[in-house]
């Protein structure tokens, strides 16, 4: 028990941080986004699975902490928000098409589009979430070795 | 083996920070110029010159980066398009940098050949409307890109000869020949004068020849026209009270133009 609270409390706040909070938004705030909040509903459909993958991701890395599986989540983590992002983002260019509507007093017939391009950010980003695989793969070296200097003392020896 | 990781951590944690700090200030900054502060504007009063058959439209573009970061590339295009689609005039503005904190105004100009234009209209008598598109991209902080662009946007054409129509045609006699009246009326909806020659073919309701008429006529923008046209008739036995009246309309802008037929009784 004593073991396994820390790590339940500690899966708590990091899976709050590392996403949860995205969850609270709109009961907190119904009106969250306002008259753009409808132009964006799919947008924000993935970005909640994308946030309720971190969360899982997070907490079992909180559970599993001092063990070879977090590092092996950690990477699986990293790995799957590269690949979440490209998706999600469309490679970095976005695409909105809004059309009249009592939020947005467009002539009739008319269409707005509204293109972001953001790729050189999502490149870095990609840079990042690969040198943090990098890094997980170098601290599960470093778990393994450090296990196997561990000394061994055979249970029949005093 | 363990400093270097924790130097790897520590570099990826910070670099990504700096990189959301980043991309926050930067969607901040630019929401704040271009929404909250008006920073970007075309419109206002459009100077329009009218010359050698050329409509110009100029409008007024007004950056004024009031935000944390330069803007660059920004460019901004306006394609007219005919009620069919075609493309009939499109017009681009580049500017190269607008660095933060300053401000910079530009013409952008619109060119439309009344030729052009005119290709596009099939009918001189009825009023339509074109399609205008209008779009906006620019750089922003070098590592985002925005484009915004207006479809589908209705620019209503007034038609020159806006339901021209013959009301009457009567016949007298004027002491030396027989002639005709044909009362014609129209508007000129257009943005311009219209000038030039109506020329009129009158038939019988037999589809025989009877007699024509030219009226040379000069109408300002906005303005009606009704008057007679006189039509010479060699053989008054052939008018019958009713056909039909064939007309086309010359002038240099429009130059040869069938108005088609118009039937009488």
């Amino acid at each position: 028990m004593r073991l396994i609270l820390p790590r339940v409390l500690r899966a708590v706040v990091w899976g709050f941080i590392m996403g949860g909070e995205i969850f609270l938004l709109p009961l907190l705030f119904p009106n969250f986004g306002g008259p753009f909040g409808e132009y964006f509903s799919m947008t924000q459909f993935s970005f909640s699975y994308l946030a309720l993958v971190f969360l899982v991701f997070e907490v079992a890395i909180q559970l599993f902490h001092g063990t070879i599986i977090q590092y092996g989540l950690s990477m699986a983590r990293a790995l799957i928000s590269i690949i979440s992002l490209v998706l999600i983002t469309n490679g970095g260019v976005m695409t909105f098409t809004l059309t009249p509507s009592a939020g947005l007093p467009l002539p009739p017939g008319s269409a707005l589009v509204f293109t972001v391009d953001f790729r050189t950010i999502l490149g870095i980003f990609l840079i990042f979430s690969l040198l943090s695989i990098l890094k997980n793969l170098l601290q599960a070296v470093d778990f393994l070795s450090k296990k196997a200097e561990e000394p061994v003392i055979p249970p029949e020896l005093p | 083996m363990r400093q270097s990781i924790r130097a790897l951590g520590w570099t990826t944690t910070i670099s990504m920070l700096l990189l959301f700090a980043f991309l926050a200030t930067s969607i901040y900054s630019m929401v704040q110029t271009v929404l909250m502060n008006q920073g970007i504007g075309l419109g206002g009063e459009p100077q329009i010159s009218f010359s050698n058959e050329t409509l110009t439209l100029s409008f007024p573009l007004y950056v004024n980066n009031t935000g944390y970061y330069d803007m660059s590339e920004l460019n901004v295009t306006t394609v007219l398009l005919g009620p069919q689609g075609g493309v009939i005039s499109r017009a681009s503005t580049f500017v190269e940098r607008v660095p933060r904190g300053s401000a910079i105004t530009r013409e952008h100009n619109m060119s439309l050949s009344l030729t052009d234009i005119l290709s596009y209209v099939t009918d001189l008598t009825q009023d339509t409307k074109f399609n205008m598109s209008l779009s906006l991209g620019l750089r922003y902080a070098e590592a985002l890109a925005f484009q915004v662009a207006m479809m589908n946007l209705s620019i209503p054409w007034g038609a020159p000869l806006y339901n021209f129509s013959i009301t009457e045609v009567r016949p007298f006699f004027n002491g030396t020949h027989y002639l005709l009246e044909a009362f014609v009326e129209f508007e000129n909806h257009a943005f311009f004068d219209v000038e030039g020659t109506v020329h009129i073919n009158v038939y019988n309701d037999k589809g025989e020849y009877i007699g024509s008429g030219d009226k040379t006529i000069h109408v300002q923008a906005g303005y009606g026209y009704s008057d007679f046209i006189e039509v010479v008739i060699e053989d008054p036995l052939k008018f019958t009270g009713a056909g039909y009246v064939e007309i086309s309309f010359e002038s240099p802008i429009f130059g040869h133009f069938d108005l088609g037929r118009i039937y009488y009784d």
